[in-house]
């Protein structure tokens, strides 16, 4: 895990509220759907490395990403990881499917691209809304992969010198039934969109009415 | 116009034709495109459809989920997938193909949606609405839960008793009919031998069997595989790992299910205890039925003198006295000696003194002693057989003793002036010597006890008839020391044959080999 230089504090905080907000309402949107209380919170925001992001995910483990494109104020893909064991228990948890651990059929991978895409909107909205911007937003993909691969390509869309592959990245808690299961949310930002990501987070921050901010209009 | 112009014109031909269902909604939620996949499953027309609200044509669907989606992604630009899994069925949509077309939510093909934004040209944001019916691959994966299901709960069976058979505290072994190695052996049978699991799948039963070896052990085994017999109970020693060895009670039993591996199971039992005791026994028995003998002989003897006159003639109503306590100081040294008997065949001291002789003798010979004893009942008896010259390898004195067993036995539980009748024939490669009587059977409860000890079928009816409930057990014991077998047939109310089989012998040469024939 990287100390970040590359936000301030105070930005993170913002950051991390603004997506508090945004799982708050996906947990919302949950719980009414499988009629049973869903907690969701956002513990942290940092910045990791790919090789950071991957071994918390586990080496050897399969992982589950739910990835939307998103183009905006910046570009970002924005993706949701499971370790593969726990998607699965998130969707039996949720449903009390009978289904096997070694199998995730089709219409699971339906069901958890459905449960990311409620997940990934809720966040995208608090932030557009934070930032009082809007983002052109693409329907989810679904991807299965160890996690030394999950990222493969992604950066070359987006141009970035493997020096600088950085990933904002939330760790997401989910709470349902006996059972508490760690997600992770993550930004991939493309290189010039991480400076237009700081911009827009401090322009945020200078118009929210502190005393502070007051004095410093003043 | 234009290529690109002709390409557009062309467009509602590509989306009427596609295999999913295509709905375009305005900014204010009217229908303005409804292709024919969707006409097709919600019987409902385009030109019907065309201009609608959304929720004019789907009523139902007002605040529903895909609603919420739907305005999502007009007034945000939010795209949604709508699983299947989390929603079941939303739209009311059949398939084409099913004749009844209810309306029930049943009845419903199975669906996959997403909604998403496009732009118009007029630079609103519409919503676009793919409908995929997903309703095989619910089915696929209906069946294959229901599998999964399946297989784990005869997994949980199995389990269930593989534990129970794994814990039970008798002796388990498997073993496999041809190459005789064990394929399971419980933790009882591992504890028994010393032996790891592992080690006594590379091992056969004739391993920890000292008494056996590969051939007298698969001989043991050969009527069970030819199906003659379908088990067999047997004891002998088991070997423990450390050269300690066990006394244990096997039953053996060959399993050849229809459509399944045939395979041996032994339950073995532990005896140490049962041998110490039964060692006991007969130790307790054998000292006190010597201490009865002794003082029983002089009592009996004493009896004797005074009736034969030894002290001159008694007075009538006291020599009626001294002959009851004559008869039954008799009985009683019959059923001591009937215990010593007993006793010395269970540990192994009787002796047999082997001579092949011919057997007819032998029979003249018992019905003579018994004369006597059979006149009392009024009983007739009659030896049959063409057999004259055949000769037996026995012992005279203990084949004697069984054959009085038998005939005192018939004459016993015949009716007064009936005919027992004696005979020797041949019977498979041995000889056969039956007693028949005329009695009233052996009820069918009773028969499996006959040769156990102290067994009689009327308990009330000993002193009627007499007998320690001793005498067929010994003969059995008799007869199989000198490789016989004995039995019998029996129906109620029409009389019992008892048999013994012995092999033939050659008649015997001067300074020659005796061999069975």
């Amino acid at each position: 895990m990287s100390d970040s230089p590359l936000l301030h504090d105070l930005e993170l905080d913002l950051l991390t509220e603004l997506f508090n907000i945004g799982v708050s309402q996906a947990a919302t949107s949950l719980s009414q759907m499988v009629q049973q209380e869903i907690l969701l919170c956002v513990p942290r925001v940092e910045f990791s490395t790919p090789q950071e992001l991957a071994q918390r995910l586990g080496q050897q483990q399969s992982v589950i990403a739910i990835s939307q494109e998103i183009d905006g104020p910046f570009s970002a893909y924005a993706m949701l990881l499971f370790a593969e064991h726990n998607s699965l228990m998130v969707v039996r948890q949720m449903l009390g499917n009978q289904l096997s651990e070694e199998t995730l059929a089709e219409l699971q991978q339906e069901a958890l691209s459905e449960i990311g895409n409620i997940v990934l909107n809720a966040c995208i909205g608090a932030i557009s809304q934070g930032i009082n911007d809007s983002f052109d937003i693409k329907l989810p993909h679904i991807k299965v992969a160890t996690p030394d691969h999950l990222f493969d390509h992604l950066f070359d869309d987006f141009q970035v010198p493997s020096d600088q592959e950085t990933i904002l990245s939330l760790h997401i808690d989910m709470r349902l039934r006996d059972s508490q299961i760690t997600s992770y949310l993550a930004f991939l930002l493309r290189g010039i969109s991480f400076n237009q990501l700081k911009q827009t987070l401090i322009n945020v921050l200078i118009n929210i009415d502190t005393p502070e901010n007051k004095k410093l209009r003043r | 116009m234009t290529t690109g112009g002709h390409q557009i014109e062309y467009l509602p031909n590509i989306l009427n034709s596609i295999n999913c269902g295509l709905i375009i909604l305005d900014r204010d939620e009217k229908i303005i495109f409804w292709n024919h996949w969707i006409e097709q499953h919600s019987i409902i027309s385009a030109q019907h459809a065309l201009g609608k609200y959304f929720t004019e044509v789907f009523f139902e669907m007002s605040s529903s989920r895909v609603h919420e989606a739907i305005r999502n992604t007009l007034q945000l630009g939010y795209p949604s997938v709508i699983s299947n899994v989390l929603n079941r069925a939303p739209f009311p949509l059949y398939s084409p193909y099913t004749l009844e077309k209810t309306a029930h939510a049943q009845h419903r093909i199975q669906q996959a949606i997403h909604i998403s934004p496009i732009l118009y040209p007029d630079n609103h944001r519409h919503c676009l609405i793919q409908i995929t019916d997903v309703s095989a691959s619910v089915m696929r994966e209906r069946a294959l839960e229901y599998q999964v299901s399946e297989r784990k709960q005869t997994e949980k069976e199995l389990n269930y008793f593989k534990t129970t058979l794994d814990m039970t505290m008798d002796c388990v072994f498997m073993f496999d009919p041809d190459t005789l190695k064990f394929f399971y052996v419980n933790q009882g049978a591992m504890a028994q031998v010393g032996y790891t699991y592992n080690e006594l799948l590379n091992m056969r039963p004739y391993d920890i069997k000292p008494k056996f070896n590969e051939a007298a052990f698969r001989e043991m085994i050969a009527p069970m595989l030819s199906g003659k017999q379908c088990s067999t109970n047997f004891e002998t020693i088991h070997q423990h790992k450390n050269g300690s060895q066990i006394p244990v009670e096997i039953f053996l039993q060959y399993i050849s299910p229809p459509g399944e591996t045939p395979r041996f199971v032994a339950i073995v039992r532990d005896i140490t205890e049962r041998k110490k005791i039964d060692n006991l026994k007969s130790e307790f028995i054998s000292t006190v039925s010597h201490e009865l003998r002794t003082p029983l002989t002089s009592i009996r003897g004493s009896l004797g003198l005074l009736i034969g006159g030894a002290l001159g003639t008694l007075p009538q109503d006291v020599k009626n006295l001294i002959d009851i306590a004559n008869k039954n100081s008799e009985r009683l040294l019959l059923l001591i000696n009937d215990i010593l008997d007993m006793e010395k065949i269970e540990s192994g001291n009787m002796k047999f003194n082997y001579a092949v002789q011919p057997l007819l003798p032998l029979i003249q010979q018992a019905l003579v002693i018994n004369q006597a004893y059979v006149d009392q009942f009024e009983i007739r008896f009659e030896l049959t057989t063409e057999l004259n010259q055949v000769y037996v390898n026995v012992d005279a004195d203990r084949l004697i003793q069984v054959l009085s067993n038998l005939i005192s036995n018939a004459a016993k539980f015949s009716p007064a002036g009936s005919c027992v009748n004696l005979s020797m024939a041949h019977h498979a490669n041995n000889i056969r010597v039956s007693v028949a009587d005329q009695g009233q059977g052996i009820p069918e409860e009773f028969q499996h006890r006959i040769f156990h000890k102290f067994s009689q079928a009327d308990a009330s009816n000993t002193r009627q008839k007499g007998g320690t409930g001793l005498g067929l057990s010994i003969s059995k014991s008799i007869i199989e020391t000198m490789s016989g077998g004995i039995g019998f047939s029996s129906k109620t109310g029409a009389g019992t044959t008892f048999y013994f089989d012995l092999p033939e012998w050659d008649a015997p040469v001067a300074n020659s080999n005796c061999a069975i024939k």
